[in-house]
């Protein structure tokens, strides 16, 4: 991994008496959008706060540019960090909540005043410098935090399920603004969501976690398309994961790079599919059946493909472009065999 | 909707309640105005001599300043013991929430009279004024109150949050509570404040049971004037009854301003 930027090495956390993170390592690089996605509960909070310095019990070692940071007490480690409740001051106004850290610095007035005026042009808060908190809407509210953490230029910023409260337009623009001010201000930002969507639309780089374990660190489309294990093929959805008693029973014998084991998983992402023979691919696997259900997605549509080996359904997608395949016919669908991958067990 | 007649009933039922409550407080006010009142619906004339009376009276200024003293250290040390420890389970446990309400509900189901024995059996060997034992068991009592006066303070916000920000922002916890936490929790101080000071000023029993005449407070002067002279029980009933009143008052005004948000006071900025 070049340039490390943020490095966590062997990082275990203890909150009451449980153990919820257990010799963790992985590290971000300079000047990337870093999304910590996982399920909930998994620790992904846990860790940012740990970084952030507001955990009480944390063994291993935090490297912040170079710099071992875990012994320091939080307000020493020139970190941004966005709550998912906003935190915003109420009893400050838009201005005074964005200077905040500034006057902590005690830098002049011009300063300040430069400093913030400029901060809330870019995230297009100029008209609300005088308003307070609870007159904001939840996004104009988010925005105000992510000024009053950028304004610092903090080395990282940490972000914690930061859109998780707004609705899905909001969403999407926020999101969109986040990627835009981190590539714009040149930062490094570690982002925690649970959402796939959110982190495979503004990530360079994924790092999923479960059960205080990284599953998988890649960019989005490495995520995507090569699940490291079980879990993350399960995770990321949709997937086919198969056993390769399965396979063998559909007439599936070989991967792209070995023979089909019975006991090993394996996977087949929905959209390889075809309904007509593909040529040139090498060997292909013919697979009778008929189709259950059809659930419309928007840009395609996505089957059920009951199989005539005994209870095995596949997922499937973008059959047909313009309309809807008839269900319960008889229907064939190729798979080429260098499609089905083979992942590795639970992590 | 009710009818007439059961309108009507409910609002003289209602008058009853009224008078039942006022008449009394009426009757003592007027009477301490009086010059006598005997024999008569009204009293024969007005004076404010038993004001004079009893304000010049040395046990008077006497008793009012042991009551301030009592109530305002009571009020402190409350302050001092409970607001750290609301503010440390609000925002770094709070997990132990409903642990701490069920220790505060504890003084509740305490008699006083219990309450003083164990004081002063695991105290009276130790060289502790009893004064102080009487403002720590008071506080004690008022700790129900305070608790959930204090505690309804931290509802309206992410406090933990907000402290963390502040620190991560690169401020040092005391000034982060005092800036961050301090301003949004002032009004609920306040209440708390002016609670457990009322309270204490009027506390009674414990203070009868562990100092009793050595310590003459307002309110035991005033069971003391009652036995002897009516009409100065009735002035000191009155400014008892006045200054509480204005507190209520207070109280009042406080809370109603705390319910509306700062609206007003952003458009003015
Ligand atoms: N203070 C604490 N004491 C004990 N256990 C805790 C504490 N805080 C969190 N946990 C536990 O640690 C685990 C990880 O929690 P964490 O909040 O980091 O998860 P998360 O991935 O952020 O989840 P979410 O997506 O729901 O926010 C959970 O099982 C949680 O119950
Ligand atoms: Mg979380």
């Amino acid at each position: 991994m070049s340039s490390a930027f943020l490095a966590l090495k062997d990082l275990s956390i203890t909150l009451s008496g449980a153990t919820i993170i257990q010799h963790m390592s992985f590290s971000v690089r300079a000047n990337t959008l870093t999304t910590l996605l996982g399920p909930s509960g998994s620790g992904k909070t846990t860790v940012l706060r740990a970084i952030a310095g507001l955990n009480t019990r944390v063994d291993g070692e935090i490297l912040l540019d170079g710099q071992a940071i875990q012994q320091l007490p939080a307000n020493q480690r020139q970190l941004g960090m966005i709550f998912q409740s906003y935190a915003l001051f109420p009893n400050l106004s838009v201005f005074d909540n964005v200077a905040y850290g500034l006057r902590v610095q005690h830098q002049s007035a011009e300063a300040i005043e430069q400093a913030v005026t400029g901060m809330l042009a870019t995230v297009n808060l100029s008209d609300k410098r005088d308003a307070y908190p609870h007159n904001l809407s939840g996004g104009q509210q988010q925005r105000v935090a992510i000024a009053r953490s950028l304004v610092l230029k903090p080395k990282l910023l940490l972000l914690d399920e930061p859109l998780s409260a707004l609705d899905a337009q909001t969403r999407v623009d926020l999101r969109d603004q986040i990627r835009d001010y981190q590539q714009k201000l040149g930062i490094t930002m570690l982002f925690v969501t649970h959402d796939q969507a959110e982190a495979m639309a503004i990530s360079d780089d994924i790092i999923v976690m479960n059960a205080g374990h990284v599953q998988q660190q890649g960019a989005p489309m490495a995520i995507y398309t090569q699940p490291a294990n079980v879990f993350m093929a399960q995770f990321i959805g949709h997937h086919n994961l198969l056993t390769g008693d399965q396979l063998l029973a559909l007439g599936c014998h070989h991967t792209r790079t070995q023979a089909v084991r019975a006991a090993h998983h394996y996977i087949v992402r929905p959209e390889l599919f075809f309904r007509e023979e593909p040529q040139n691919a090498g060997p292909v696997v013919a697979i009778a059946g008929h189709l259950i259900s059809a659930t419309m997605l928007g840009d395609r549509i996505r089957y059920r493909f009951a199989t005539a080996v005994d209870q095995l359904t596949l997922t499937v997608e973008r059959l047909n472009h313009t309309t809807p395949l008839a269900l319960n016919q008889p229907l064939t669908l190729y798979l080429r065999e260098h499609d089905v991958q083979e992942v590795g067990p639970h992590a | 909707m009710l009818s007439s007649t059961e309108r009507f009933y409910a609002r003289f039922v209602t008058l009853l309640i009224f008078i039942y409550l006022v008449m009394p407080i009426l009757a003592t006010i007027v009477y301490s105005f009086a010059t006598s009142w005997v024999k008569t619906i009204l009293p024969e004339g007005l004076t404010l001599k038993w004001y004079q009376q009893l304000v010049t009276n040395p046990d008077f200024s006497a008793a009012l300043v042991r009551s301030l003293g009592l109530s305002l250290g009571t009020t402190l040390i409350a302050m001092a013991c409970f607001l750290p420890v609301v503010f440390y389970v609000n925002v770094y446990a709070p997990s132990l929430k409903a642990k701490l309400h069920f220790i505060t509900i504890l003084p509740f189901t305490i008699p006083g009279i219990i309450l003083v024995t164990g004081l002063i059996q695991v105290y009276a060997n130790l060289p502790i004024p009893k004064s102080l034992i009487l403002v720590l068991a008071i506080a004690l009592l008022s700790l129900p109150l305070t608790y959930q006066v204090l505690n309804n303070a931290f509802i309206a916000h992410d406090f933990r949050a907000m402290f963390e920000q502040a620190l991560v922002l690169g401020e040092r916890p005391i000034p982060a509570f005092l800036k961050v936490i301090l301003p949004n929790i002032k009004s609920g101080i306040f209440v708390a404040m002016l609670l457990t000071f009322t309270s204490a000023f009027g506390e009674y029993v414990l203070t009868n049971l562990l100092l009793g005449g050595n310590f003459e407070t307002l309110k035991i002067y005033m069971y003391r004037l009652m036995q002897s002279n009516g009409q100065a029980s009735s002035v000191l009933t009155t400014i008892y009854f006045l200054f509480l009143a204005f507190i209520s008052l207070i109280l009042i005004l406080i809370m109603r301003h705390a319910n509306t948000p700062s609206k007003e006071r952003s458009k003015h900025s």
